[in-house]
This record gives C-alpha cells, sequence and structure tokens, in this order.
C-alpha cells in the first residue's frame, strides 16, 4: 500500500506557546518497500508514528493510504511501539490475538495465524509464556508479531530496538528482514541507529531538528537479501559515512526555522 | 527457606503473644474480672463454639451484615471509581464530594444512619458500606487512572472503544490496586459493623462484647474479641491468597 504524507504540519499546544513539531513534512513509502527515518532527538519522530498510526490528526495536511484521505486507527496499519507493550496478564499467544480479538475475530484460524507469527519471529516455544517470563528481546518479538497478525500493508516501526542491548538490536535486525522478506509490508522505520536504517531500508529519510522536515532522501541500492557480509562492505560504509556526517554538529540539519 | 520453617515462623508471633499474655495475667496476678488469661479465654471459646456454642450466632448475625455491606460498598466502589477515572468531566465534579463525605467519620454518623433507615439490618449494612467504600474506591480510581499510556496508545490503535479498553487493559491494570483496597476495606468494615451492634445492642459480636463487659462476664468479652480479631485475621488472609492467584504477573514470583 502506499503511503503519503503531504504537506503535514503538527503543532503541540504547551506551558510556552504551541510547539512546531513537524512543518510542511512531504513524505511517501512505495508499496512493498522499507522506509527508514533517521532524525535528532526531539525532531518529531514519535510524531509521525502518532500520525501514521492514527494517534493524532494533523494540524494542517493530509495522510493518505493508496490515495485516500485518512485519519484515525485502520485496520491496515500496524504499530510497533519503542516499548513492547504487552499486556502482562495475557500470554504471549493472548498478546498476539489481541487485535484480533477486540475485533471479535479471534477463531482456530486466528489462533493458528497467531502461532505461525510467533514461530516466524523465532518465539515457537514461547507460546503460553507471560511477558514477565521472556527478555526484552523476546517481548519486542511478541510486539513484532502482534503487529502482523491483521497482515497489514502499512507497518509502521518507533525505534522498536532502541531499549534492547547492542547484540540483541543486530539479531532483531536480521529477523526483522527476514520477517518482511516474507510479508513485504511498506514499512516507516524510526531509528537513531544509522547501521540500522541503512542495512534494513530501500531508502533512508533524515529528518532536521524541530520544526521536522526531510532533508535527505537517500536511496540504498545493496543487494536483498542483505547479510552480514553486507555489514562489512564497502558499500555500507560508503553510505553510513554519507548519513553520519549530516549528524555532525556544524551540520545543517541542527539549524532550526526561526 | 523450607515451607515448613516458614510456616513456623510465621505461627511465632502468636505464640509469643500468648505467652506474654499468660505470663502478664499470671506474674501480676491479675483477676480474671479484669483480664482473664489465655486459657481461660480458651476454655470460653471452646464452651462458645463447641461445646455450649451460644457465640455462633452472634459471630454469624456479624459475619452476615459485615458481608453484606462489604459486598455493596465493593460495588459501589468499583463503578463509581471506574466511572470517574475514565471521565475527567465527572472526576471534577464529584471527586470533591467523596472527599467532603470522607471528612466525616463514619462512626460519627451512625446514630443519624439508624433514625433515617430504621432499627434493623439496613442500617448495619448501609454503615458498612459507607465505611469501607472510600479505600476501595481510592484504589480503584488510582488503578484505572494509572494505566500505563502507551498501552491506551496500543489499544486506540487498535480502534477499541472506551468501554473495550476499559474492560480489557485498564481494569485488568488496575486490579492489584483494587485489591489493595479491598483489604484495608475489609478492616474498616468490620469496624463499622461492630459499632453499629455496639449501638444498636440486639445482636453480633459487638453486642457480645458490649454486653459481656458491662456485666463484668470479661472473659466472654475477651473471647468474643479474640474470636473478633480470628475473623478479621482469615478475612484479610483469603483477600490476600485471592491477590496472589490473581495479580501473577507482580511480586516475588518474577524473573527474567
Amino acid at each position: 500500500m502506499l503511503l503519503s504524507l503531504e504537506d503535514i504540519s503538527v503543532a503541540y499546544p504547551t506551558r510556552k506557546g504551541p510547539v512546531q513539531a513537524l512543518e510542511r513534512l512531504d513524505l511517501m513509502v512505495q508499496p512493498a518497500s522499507f522506509a527508514s527515518v533517521l532524525g535528532p532527538s526531539g525532531c518529531g519522530k514519535s510524531t509521525l508514528v502518532k500520525l501514521v498510526a492514527g494517534l493524532l490528526k494533523p494540524t494542517t495536511g493530509s495522510i493518505s493510504f493508496d490515495g485516500v484521505a485518512s485519519t484515525g486507527a485502520r485496520d491496515e496499519v500496524g504499530v510497533a511501539f519503542q516499548q513492547a507493550a504487552l499486556l502482562p496478564w495475557k500470554s504471549a499467544l493472548d498478546n498476539v490475538l489481541l487485535p484480533l480479538r477486540l475485533k471479535g475475530q479471534s477463531n482456530a484460524a486466528a489462533r493458528e495465524q497467531a502461532e505461525r507469527l510467533l514461530d516466524l519471529v523465532g518465539l515457537k516455544g514461547s507460546r503460553d509464556s507471560f511477558p514477565h517470563e521472556l527478555s526484552g528481546g523476546m517481548q519486542q518479538r511478541v510486539s513484532l508479531a502482534r503487529s502482523l497478525v491483521r497482515d497489514p500493508s502499512v507497518l509502521v516501526m518507533d525505534e522498536p530496538f532502541s531499549a534492547l542491548d547492542a547484540m540483541t538490536r543486530e539479531n532483531m535486525m536480521m529477523e526483522l528482514q527476514r520477517v518482511w522478506l516474507d510479508k513485504r509490508p511498506s514499512v516507516l522505520f524510526i531509528t537513531h541507529s544509522i547501521a540500522e536504517a541503512v542495512f534494513l531500508s530501500d531508502r533512508v529519510l533524515v529528518m532536521s531538528g524541530r520544526p521536522g522536515r526531510v532533508i535527505m532522501d537517500r536511496t540504498i541500492d545493496l543487494p536483498r537479501p542483505r547479510t552480514l557480509d553486507t555489514l562489512a562492505s564497502p558499500k555500507f560504509a560508503e553510505l553510513s559515512n554519507e548519513l553520519r556526517n549530516l549528524f555532525r554538529p556544524d551540520s545543517p540539519m541542527h539549524a532550526s526555522a526561526a | 527457606m523450607s515451607s515448613l520453617r516458614s510456616f513456623l515462623l510465621k505461627l511465632l508471633p502468636f505464640v509469643l503473644l500468648l505467652l506474654v499474655w499468660h505470663g502478664l495475667v499470671e506474674g501480676l496476678r491479675i483477676p480474671s474480672r479484669l483480664m482473664p488469661g489465655p486459657i481461660e479465654a480458651g476454655q470460653r471459646i471452646y464452651l462458645g463454639l463447641i461445646s455450649d456454642g451460644d457465640l455462633w450466632a452472634h459471630l454469624w448475625q456479624t459475619l452476615r451484615s459485615t458481608l453484606m455491606g462489604y459486598a455493596l460498598g465493593c460495588v459501589l466502589a468499583l463503578v463509581i471509581g471506574s466511572v470517574l477515572a475514565m471521565n475527567r468531566v465527572l472526576e471534577l465534579l464529584f471527586y470533591p464530594l467523596i472527599l467532603l463525605m470522607q471528612a466525616v467519620p463514619k462512626v460519627a454518623i451512625a446514630p443519624l444512619v439508624l433514625l433515617w433507615l430504621g432499627f434493623d439490618a439496613r442500617s448495619i449494612v448501609t454503615l458498612v458500606a459507607l465505611i469501607c467504600f472510600f479505600p476501595i474506591f481510592v484504589g480503584t480510581f488510582i488503578g484505572v487512572r494509572s494505566t500505563p499510556e502507551v498501552l491506551r496508545d496500543l489499544f486506540r490503535t487498535l480502534d477499541a472503544s472506551g468501554f473495550k479498553t476499559f474492560l480489557h487493559c485498564s481494569l485488568p491494570h488496575a486490579s492489584g490496586s483494587i485489591i489493595a483496597g479491598m483489604q484495608v476495606g475489609w478492616g474498616f468494615a468490620l469496624v463499622g459493623c461492630v459499632v453499629m451492634e455496639f449501638i444498636m445492642g440486639i445482636g453480633g459480636a459487638g453486642f457480645l462484647i458490649d454486653n459481656s463487659a458491662n456485666a463484668l462476664d470479661t472473659v466472654t468479652a475477651v473471647a468474643s474479641m479474640v474470636l473478633l480479631g480470628v475473623m478479621g485475621y482469615l478475612g484479610g488472609m483469603l483477600i490476600a491468597a485471592v491477590k496472589q492467584r490473581m495479580i501473577f504477573w507482580e511480586g516475588p514470583a518474577r524473573h527474567g
């Protein structure tokens, strides 16, 4: 599904007056493609996630799915938050089933699908475990499985691996690619990690500081499926460096509009 | 620690208490008209519960009134606490009223309740409900209000109605806090019932204590007091056990 944000502005009221989180932002994610968003803290990345997830309405501008404008939650959008946000009183399987249960669609077929998704994210044996019995990485995998249970055509992920240790992050990066190659939703992936962005994406979008705008749209033409070898390749380093240079203290990105 | 050992340790304070009690009464030669020792009290309890059984009717009356008032208080507190926690306008309107009501000691309005509702079980049940309402209400309110924003966001992205979010998210999240409120409320409920029985003087454990103390039948009074304490303790234990089973995702069982 084609996700497109046009001329989006979002302003928050705060104690000190309105804060412009996003200003005249344009962003498009092609069907079955993986787009990452990199940006400094406070640039409005989470605001972006909330917009696409339907938690927030833009002050101006529009969000469309396959050309049809929309605000509010949609069945076609799967969301993975920074925290796993699992219900602690439900098992991993029941957590994955939650979106379907809330729609009254949890039957035997749904259970099978949830089990398959848990297999897919590598949690075959943890079906009946509770969140407090799972590690952080495992909880994020459950969250990922849950975001896929309605077979979304758009997946938006807000730094889902940022609370994990470095090694688990790398593993999860590989897992996510594997899962994505299986289903191929359009993905909007927010991250702080340049390596993650380059490894996973077809395009990397760089956002400026507040108010957030897209200041670079870099196509990542590395062959798929990408492996650990890809991580070590010269092309990978070249792309990473190009992006890294944008984050230097003296770069134009840190100047925000008056 | 083995469960036998921890069980014995739990028993120890009670055993020590009995020994100290016995020691004081014997050592200071306190007359049993003033304060009977544990052996005498134990004999009276045996008489009252097993061989003669004259205490059962009173205990049962207290238990019944307390349970009915407690159930009523729980239902009211759960409903009002949930509604006020979910709706900010209603909260602004009604929370101050609840605080105002709470400021008046319920025990002080007991005679008024008797006047309004009559000299029967209705008054007892009502006062008990009033007195145990607040802790359960607060537990419910805080529990529902403290539902993590990320979980509420999750339910919004899944297009769940306010009621569904309450039922599947806020209420289970609040259950620990609610049960904690219910534990406190149980103690209050028993107090409310006993006080009403003091005032009304027609039956129940409160009546028993008041009546037998006035008649200088201190043994019966102390025996009744002990039995009331056991009733309160067992009720509290029951609720704690329910809490252990229900709130399995928190507490010492956690790992990982």
